[in-house]
């Protein structure tokens, strides 16, 4: 279970998220949408513990992240937009790395060959991460963040590089995470993908929440039963007027 | 313990990796074993040896001082320069998390507390090397300096209690200072906008005390530069005050040959262990900041912690965000070359762009260097024509290697869109290297006009610099650029550190061919001018095999290898 309460994150004269609010129950994927720029990735970093909020609360678990860090982490897995990663740990060496700071060792060592399996990583085990391509990377921090067996998901732009069949078995993984009960926030610009996978959407524009709920709720509000996810955004975030004209014909 | 278990983890793997890495390929090991010969016997044997020549006639014994105000002074000028160095990155201890520590580490359950003591103790241990690198590049001339200061005391046992006591200072010294970083950076970097308030005072202030403690330096020097003078200097409160971390570890230092040792001993270990504490204290009490000011800074410096002295990179970064516009300079602009002749033009626009600031300070350095030997007497023979030589070959050094060292990581980036050029790989080399070789001329050029003006006697001296400067400039960078293509690995900051000593190495090893002509064509009697003409036709040709040879390692460099 994640909850955003009034989440506000300001860089000195710039409020980049603007009293946000909303949950994610067990079971449930949450997408965060918006255009560049619309806090998606700082409301991220501030639920991931990364950024400190200037005001607002973030339950984890129904752990306050902000006075019970290490409770409110513990079952909490996050994969940032291209991850950096340690260049010089080989690609095993991170997963235990990451495995060590959950304190779940005994589990690492139980699934680490599916992991790498699951994520064509087997060949790459001694590897350095340096070595890895784009999307092996991108692999790397999915598997990292299934080591632990965290139960809240936080994925920014978590198929960005990937190739299709790593798409595809991305998907599935979240679908039988989801069926397993995990609490799954994904931010994404794919907004077909997000129709699909996810059951409600918070919209962002300019640190704001402009709109939240599942796809009919969306419709409803904004008086556009039938319409896609895609019109839906275009027309609350006013990036319609602002696409350019790629072919004149 | 067992928390920061992953750290020490990651911290084993990283470290044993990276030393694994540089030594696994057979180019690496060699080039890692022939620095180590290298350093080994130019820094190390002669102080392991013992018995070295030394300086007769200097002998340490003639110090006419009380020996415990030279200890005194020389203690403070020590702990001063520490400390100075120390002060410079009060301000940035929290900088040098990696993105990778934001992405990965920032997300576990670790409690930032156990990440700020980890840090602290780490930094601190790398701190306490500094001295001991210093003694290890002049460890014979350290040993004499730390025998030739206690020559004048009675008690055979003063040099080691001293030396323990001025030990125990630096261990004490480093960790406030470390201790006191960490506290002044996580205050000043917030995100809040208080902070950047507090950061701009503190700039202020730390700019203030420099500018008071060299002022009033240059200020008493000049008036009589003598030993005395210098030790009165060392003891004025203009010194001790603001330099108070310095005063606490002389003050302990000294303590066993003080007439006054118990309250000199406590003195200095109060003054230390308090700063410690308020160290400790403001660092703990803002540790909550620590993974959000690192977060920021890692976003906006990413390029900027990824290509850590690359300034073309950095530019570009800066030109990214807005804040940077670029030199636009008209006449380069309309030039005409055509074929390779292009990439000289190239150079021509980006070396003001990129190096502006840099070509000024060197150009600047260089007329002072270059002009210095002249205001010698005249009647001192032709001593200052050899000086203004030897100035101008280190005015070459200087900008050649940081024209190139610049340059050619550029080169690597842009490989994919250099290689289609209609070129063979080793004439595109070759221009490469011309283009930043020739950067030098330019400080040169103006320094040896100022000489013959102010002193047109040496003229003869100022033309075989003029000729020497193109082909050691093209010679430097020839070889920047071979180590560049032995050692590719750009991105990886190890290597690139590894990359930096060796091509030092292999500078001094080619350039020891044209300038030992030089010399010995001196010595026979040659004039001036023939002898530099003969070592720059010969640095040119060793420049071209080299460009020839690189050109071969540039035709088989992919970038994703």
């Amino acid at each position: 279970m994640l909850q955003v309460i009034n989440l506000v994150k300001e860089y000195k004269n710039f409020r980049a998220v603007d009293q946000v609010s909303f949950e994610v129950r067990p079971g449930e994927i949450v997408g965060i949408l918006g255009p560049n720029g619309a806090g998606k990735t700082t409301a991220l970093r501030c639920i991931a513990g990364i950024l400190r909020p200037t005001a607002g609360n973030i339950l984890i678990n129904g752990y306050d992240l902000g006075s019970d860090q290490a409770r409110a982490k513990g079952g909490l897995a996050f994969v940032p937009e291209l991850p950096s990663l340690y260049e010089l740990l080989t690609v095993e060496e991170h997963i235990r790395f990451v495995a060590m700071c959950f304190d779940k060792i005994e589990f690492f060592e139980n699934n680490i060959d599916d992991l790498l399996n699951r994520y064509q990583l087997v060949s790459k085990r001694r590897d350095l991460v340096a070595t890895l391509s784009k999307g092996m990377r991108q692999k790397l921090a999915i598997a990292c963040a299934l080591v632990h067996n965290a139960n809240v998901f936080l994925f920014d732009e978590p198929v960005i590089g990937i190739d299709p069949q790593g798409v595809a078995e991305f998907k599935d993984e979240l679908r039988a995470a989801k069926a397993k009960n995990a609490t799954i926030l994904i931010s994404t610009h794919l907004l077909d993908t997000a129709e699909k996978l996810c059951d409600r959407v918070i919209i962002l524009a300019r640190g704001k929440t402009v709109a939240y709920g599942t796809l009919a709720e969306l419709q409803t509000l904004q008086h556009m039963e039938g319409e896609s996810l895609e019109n839906i955004f275009l027309e609350l975030t006013d990036e319609r007027s602002k696409a350019p004209v790629l072919f004149d014909v | 313990m067992n928390a920061a278990k992953p750290l020490f983890y990651l911290t084993f793997r990283t470290s044993f990796n990276a030393i694994k890495r540089a030594i696994t390929t057979p180019r690496r090991l060699i080039s890692l074993v022939l620095f180590t010969v290298y350093y080994f016997v130019v820094f190390m044997r002669p102080g392991m040896m013992g018995g070295g020549r030394g300086f007769p006639g200097r002998g340490p014994g003639m110090l006419p001082f009380p020996t415990y105000e030279v200890i005194d002074g020389v203690a403070f000028a020590v702990f001063a320069l520490l400390s100075i160095m120390m002060l410079g990155g009060i301000a940035s201890a929290n900088s040098n998390f990696k993105p990778a520590d934001v992405d990965v580490l920032f997300a576990t359950p670790i409690s930032p507390r156990v990440v700020l003591v980890f840090r602290m103790v780490r930094d601190y241990l790398i701190t306490l090397l500094v001295p001991l690198l210093i003694a290890l590049l002049g460890i014979r001339p350290v040993r004499m300096g730390w025998e030739a200061i206690f020559r004048g005391i009675q008690d055979p046992h003063a040099p080691t209690l001293a030396l323990r006591y001025a030990t125990i200072s630096w261990i004490l010294m480093a960790m406030g200072w470390i201790t006191l970083t960490y506290g002044i950076s996580l205050r000043v970097n917030r995100s809040d906008r208080d902070s950047t308030k507090t950061r701009r005072q503190i700039g202020w202030a730390i700019s203030l005390v420099l500018v008071a403690v060299v002022s009033y330096i240059a200020l008493q020097a000049s008036k009589g530069g003598d030993v005395a003078a210098l030790l009165e200097i060392s003891r004025s409160p203009v010194l001790r005050l603001p330099l108070f971390m310095a005063t606490f570890a002389t003050e302990f230092t000294i303590s066993p040959l003080s007439p006054h040792p118990t309250s000199s001993a406590f003195m200095g270990l109060a003054g230390l262990l308090s700063v410690i504490m308020i160290g400790l204290i403001m660092a703990f009490r803002q540790v909550d900041w620590m993974y959000d000011q690192a977060a920021i800074r890692a976003v906006q410096y990413v390029a900027t912690q990824k290509n850590r002295g690359d300034v073309a990179q950095h530019l570009a970064h800066q030109a990214r965000e807005g804040k940077y516009r670029g030199l636009r300079l008209k006449f380069l602009q309309n030039v005409r070359m055509s074929g390779p002749w292009a990439m000289l033009w190239r150079e021509m626009i980006l070396v003001p762009r990129v190096m502006l600031g840099m070509t000024i300070l060197f150009t600047l350095i260089a007329l002072f260097i270059n002009v210095l030997p002249i205001m010698l007497p005249k009647d001192r023979d032709m001593m200052p024509g050899y000086m203004i030589l030897m100035m101008q070959a280190i005015t070459v050094f200087m900008v050649a290697l940081a024209q190139a060292q610049v340059g050619f990581l550029e080169v690597l980036r842009r490989v994919d869109l250099q290689k289609p050029l209609p070129f063979k790989p080793s004439t595109t080399v070759w221009f490469e290297i011309l283009a930043k070789g020739l950067t030098p001329i330019f400080p040169c050029v103006l320094s040896n006009i100022v000489i013959v003006v102010i002193r047109p006697d040496l003229w003869t001296f100022s033309a075989a610099a003029l000729l020497l400067a193109p082909s050691a400039g093209t010679l430097i960078t020839a070889c920047v650029f071979l180590v560049t293509m032995l050692f590719p690995d750009i991105e990886d900051p190890m290597q690139r550190q590894f990359w930096v000593l060796l091509t030092m190495l292999c500078v001094v090893i080619v350039g020891a061919f044209p300038t030992g002509l030089f010399i010995v064509l001196l010595a026979v009697g040659t004039p001036v001018i023939a002898a530099s003409l003969a070592a720059a036709l010969l640095a040119s040709g060793i420049a071209f095999l080299i460009a020839t040879v690189s050109g071969g390692l540039y035709a088989n460099f992919n970038p994703g290898e």
